[in-house]
């Protein structure tokens, strides 16, 4: 096999990394946008302890991330153990707990991009909104969300990206199962720790570098268009 | 009627003290006073934007705050437009100016959307962004978009504030059109007494978050006069100024008035301001008299305070002209509404600055 050709489970890895990053940053799209919006807007009771919750999975180690969230949904647990009685939703060794772990690992990200993007906009515009008949959700929708979506679309492709380079939550929460929870770090360590590996693994980082620049292309390009669309905002 | 009446009670964070009533009856109603007296404060709670302490609003025979009243702003029918007009960046003029169209009205608001565009000579912006408008023409536009959300009242927050003197006509042209065909009831916020009195039928007076006098144009600032607060009762640009013979010459309106006192410096406009009591009024044009200044005018509206004393009458001559008389004078004048008139005004009464 030639070195820039991938196999068939190389592929299935790309396959399943892109899916459970994009399966993860939808995952978070509404809630982490809408907490990015409160945090921006709101002073509420408990904000420093949810300010604190959220950023969390960015500072602590992606192993300890892991743990919390077997000990909170894993099999033995309450939540995990009832999800899985009355759903039948299974979260180890499972593609669903790979999401899972990339969710909570990236929201921080989208949370703090989406809180800063949201912090640009002008109150008094949603103001101005309200005054003219909209409502809070037709206001957060047709005003706060299209000025603020620059910001947040940069903030989803660097989820998307955090995503992919997940490692350590997922190994621990959804374990290492090929095909299921090997997404491309995972596999990549796998190339990497078999005897012969070595090629493997450079392909799928050649894979990653890719992926990872493509994701920062994007990101650069939705900012830009956004920017053009709005004009000049401090001009009106 | 009517239209808007307004209690409330808001203590800032400062100390500062709001405590104002006041009502408005319609037309075209200015709250008056220096800055930091409260006013947008009062323009923003009318829209719901801000809850003070202690609100009663009326708008229109409707309970908008009171007691376990609070209604939200989007469903107050207050139309608001911003001192920096605060117009949506991320659309285009047209989609600004139905943002708040209401909903369901889509077929028979065609018609009522090119009214207002043709009333604010927006027609050729609709396809523009908000970035591309001038000052003048991004209010023209945040006019016409409260105007189209069908409010039953208009707030203005200084309107006039910071245009220079070609616009600042345009705007007061533009404030005319819409309010007469529109039949808006309109407060808007000023602190300048030039534009209150060109276009206010009534004033909302404020100092220090109190009231201090509110009532028809005319009354309230013969009241401020009186108080001690205020001094003119007229105050009119006048343009083109040049000197002529030891005096000053310039245009107010379409006359030429001749003043003895110098103009403001260059690049500043020139207000000259007399009061209603030096103002005489003739039906014909009088000869043999030393007064120089004989101003052809129209009689727009006579004020009678309640209780009697002197009358107001304000005059269209361009620019507003207010006289005060005594009844008998209206009497033996004539005086009525459309009649033509003479204003008189000695030099020596005219002070300019």
């Amino acid at each position: 096999m030639s070195a820039f050709t991938l196999s068939a489970a190389e592929w299935d890895v790309l396959r399943l990394s892109v899916k459970v990053a994009l399966g993860a940053t939808l995952l978070i799209l509404p809630l982490g946008v809408f907490m990015g919006y409160l945090l921006a807007r709101r002073e509420f009771r408990g904000r420093t302890i949810v300010e604190i919750l959220i950023t969390l999975p960015l500072v602590m180690p992606p192993v300890a991330t892991g743990l919390i969230l077997l000990l909170l949904l894993g099999r033995e647990s309450i939540v995990g153990g009832w999800l899985e009685r009355a759903f039948g939703i299974r979260f180890v060794f499972n593609t669903k707990g790979a999401v899972v772990a990339a969710a909570v690992v990236s929201f921080p990200l989208l949370v703090k991009a989406a809180q800063l993007a949201f912090s640009g906009v002008d109150p008094r515009l949603e103001g101005a909104a309200r005054t003219l008949g909209a409502g809070r959700v037709r206001t957060f929708f047709a005003v706060s969300l299209p000025l603020a979506w620059p910001g947040v679309a940069a903030g989803l492709v660097l989820a998307f990206a955090r995503c992919l380079g997940e490692f350590g939550a997922t190994i621990v929460f959804a374990g290492n199962v090929a095909g299921r929870t090997r997404i491309l770090p995972l596999a990549m360590y796998n190339a990497y720790q078999s005897p012969d590996g070595m090629g493997e693994a450079t392909r799928l980082l050649a894979l990653s570098v890719l992926i990872a620049s493509a994701a920062l292309v994007a990101g650069t390009w939705l900012d830009r268009r956004g920017k053009k669309k709005l004009g000049r905002m401090d001009a009106s | 009627m009517t239209v808007l009446e307004v209690e409330l009670k808001h203590r800032y964070a400062s100390g500062f003290e709001l405590d104002v009533q006041m009502s408005m009856s319609g037309g075209r109603c200015a709250l008056f006073g220096p800055s930091g007296s409260g006013k947008t404060t009062i323009l923003k709670a009318i829209a719901g934007l801000l809850r003070p302490d202690l609100a009663r609003i009326v708008v229109a025979g409707d309970v908008l705050d009171g007691a376990g009243v609070r209604v939200t702003p989007e469903r107050r029918g207050v139309g608001f437009v911003f001192q920096d007009h605060l117009l949506f960046p991320h659309l285009t003029v047209e989609k600004n100016l139905i943002f708040g169209r209401p909903r369901g009205a889509k077929d028979q608001d065609g018609a009522f959307f090119r009214r207002v565009v043709d009333a604010l000579d927006l027609g050729d912006l609709l396809r523009h962004r908000p970035h591309e408008l001038s000052g003048g023409q991004s209010q023209r536009v945040a006019l016409g978009r409260a105007i189209l959300s069908r409010p039953r009242i208009l707030l203005m927050d200084e309107p006039l504030a910071s245009l220079d003197r070609a616009l600042k006509r345009r705007v007061l042209d533009h404030l005319d059109r819409v309010t007469e065909e529109f039949d808006i009831p309109l407060l808007f916020v000023s602190h300048a007494q030039g534009d209150v009195l060109r276009l206010a039928e009534e004033i909302v007076s404020l100092d220090d978050g109190r009231v201090v006098a509110q009532g028809p144009t005319a009354d309230v600032l013969e009241q401020e006069e009186r108080e001690g607060r205020l001094n003119p009762l007229n105050l009119v640009e006048v343009t083109d100024v040049t000197e002529e013979g030891g005096y000053w010459k310039g245009r107010m309106g379409h006359q030429w008035v001749f003043f003895s006192t110098p103009p403001a410096p260059a690049g500043r406009p020139t207000y000259i301001r007399f009061g209603a009591s030096d103002v005489t009024l003739a039906r014909t044009r009088p000869e043999g008299l030393s007064i120089r200044n004989c101003i052809p005018a129209t009689v727009e509206r006579i004020v009678e305070p309640e209780g009697g004393g002197m009358i107001f009458v304000a005059m269209d001559a361009g620019v507003r002209i207010w006289s005060e008389i005594t009844p008998r004078a209206r009497d033996e004048l004539k005086l009525a509404t459309g009649e033509d008139v003479f204003c008189l005004l000695k030099t020596a009464a005219l002070r300019t600055f």
